[in-house]
């Protein structure tokens, strides 16, 4: 599932936007072409940056994706992942993988907090 | 801006949400019968509809006519009216969407910045309303997005003219009198049409914003007893079935009766008996048969508001003036 081999042909996330204001066109490419150029189509779009209802906005042309995910086409780990997300392939493990360690890594917070709190404060002398 | 005043978008939404539920006794809105009532009570007044409105500067044209010319010119525009005439379709509220497609507790936090992530299929042979948008929330549960997450998402990616990305003040219920008192005051006519055209091009027609703005619309001109400012504009024929559904029909009557409509005020009762087939009379003027005007006085004398004979004593008058 995960690179099963180095096809040549990706569908993975091209960076336009702005400084400090990603976003990404999501596009069918040949691996060796530039990043943000040649490509075969664009398949969507995926804004990184919340908008004001706490929202991600991923544009999916889902027709498009599909035909070339069966011709056999490998979408990269970040549109794998998003692919995942969605609901069309399976979630990745990577997207479990950082859930988790997002989890952890809040919980550790909290009870980083709880502990200072719960130390007795530093008398002076 | 331009309001638009396109309806093939709303027969369309119509045709697909169409009610096909059995209850067959008593009409709904899209029947072919109060369609032509309510059509042909709505009026055709080429003055009101090509009204001078805000558009891009065009050099004027001149054109030498003779008679035959004019006269065919003349029934082009009534033609063209009657198409900006074409009533947006009444629709009972859409329902919430709430179905979760996964409930994945594992990927609860999958988000640094705990936002959703909101697909959007942007299939461009698929209409707005079949499109696939769902969303995945921060705690991992993935579901059907609601009909406000998908108009927002609908205008985002598709966006239709004249159309807002946020719901405009104006549909602010605080806002609402505010509206039509003070430009009452400025306009001779009162700005419920224009309120209701921004509706219609913000909302679809089953939306809760529209069906609100529209049933506050009424209520407002049935407090004022101005139903002739929607008279020869699209959205007459809506509030004609607003009122008629709920029998309060009075003030309308009145309304229609002041302005001599005599053959509208016949269609209005026929309409109130037509989606009121089991009231008393209903039944008492089908028995009779009567049609025209004397359906009209055998209705009022039965049940409608007395005020509305003195329009007929005026008749009797003046037929017995003209037969004397």
């Amino acid at each position: 599932q995960t690179r099963a081999f180095n096809m040549v042909i990706r569908i993975r996330l091209a960076l336009h936007g702005c400084k400090n204001r990603p976003f990404y066109h999501i596009v069918v490419a040949n691996r060796k072409w530039k990043r943000d150029g040649k490509h075969f189509e664009q398949v969507g779009s995926y804004d990184p940056m919340p908008n004001e209802r706490k929202e991600k906005l991923v544009a999916l042309k889902l027709d498009r994706i599909k035909y070339w995910l069966a011709v056999g086409v490998q979408p990269t780990t970040p549109v794998a992942k998003l692919l995942g997300l969605g609901g069309i392939l399976p979630v990745h493990p990577r997207s479990y993988l950082e859930a988790k360690r997002h989890r952890e890594a809040k919980q550790k917070e909290l009870e980083d907090t709880v502990q200072s709190k719960a130390e007795p404060a530093p008398t002076e002398v | 801006m331009s309001l638009g005043r396109f309806q093939s978008r709303f027969l369309t939404v119509a045709r697909r949400l169409c009610n096909k539920s059995g209850n067959s006794a008593v009409p709904r809105f899209l029947d072919r019968h109060v369609q032509a009532l309510l059509g042909e009570m709505t009026g055709v007044d080429v003055d009101k509809v090509f009204s001078p409105r805000k558009e891009p500067l065009r050099v004027p044209r001149y054109q030498l006519m003779s008679e035959e010319q004019l006269t065919k010119a003349e029934e082009d525009t009534i033609e063209r009216a009657k198409k900006l005439l074409r009533m947006p379709p009444v629709l009972d509220q859409r329902k919430e969407i709430g179905e979760i497609l996964e409930d994945d507790q594992l990927l609860d936090g999958h988000d640094k910045d705990e936002a959703k992530l909101v697909f959007t299929d942007i299939s461009l042979d698929v209409h707005n309303r079949d499109r696939k948008i769902v969303v995945r929330e921060a705690n991992g549960v993935l579901r059907q997005a609601t009909w406000g997450e998908r108009d927002n998402m609908n205008q985002i990616y598709f966006p239709v003219e004249g159309r807002k990305l946020h719901m405009p003040a104006l549909f602010l219920p605080e806002n609402m009198q505010v509206v039509f008192v003070l430009l009452q005051v400025v306009f001779a006519q009162g700005r419920h049409e224009y309120m209701l055209d921004v509706a219609n091009i913000q909302c679809d027609p089953d939306s809760e914003d529209y069906i609100k703005v529209h049933h506050e619309t009424y209520e407002d001109i049935e407090k004022r007893g101005c139903h002739d400012v929607l008279y020869s504009t699209r959205h007459y024929g809506g509030m004609v079935y607003y009122l008629v559904k709920q029998q309060r029909t009075d003030k309308l009557l009145i309304n229609i009766l002041d302005a001599d409509r005599m053959d509208d005020a016949e269609r209005l009762i026929r309409l109130c008996h037509l989606l009121h087939p089991n009231t008393d009379v209903a039944i008492k003027c089908k028995q009779k048969a009567v049609s025209g005007i004397d359906l009209v006085e055998m209705h009022l004398r039965l049940q409608g508001p007395q005020k509305a004979l003195k329009y007929f004593e005026e008749l009797d008058k003046r037929t017995e003036g003209i037969e004397s």
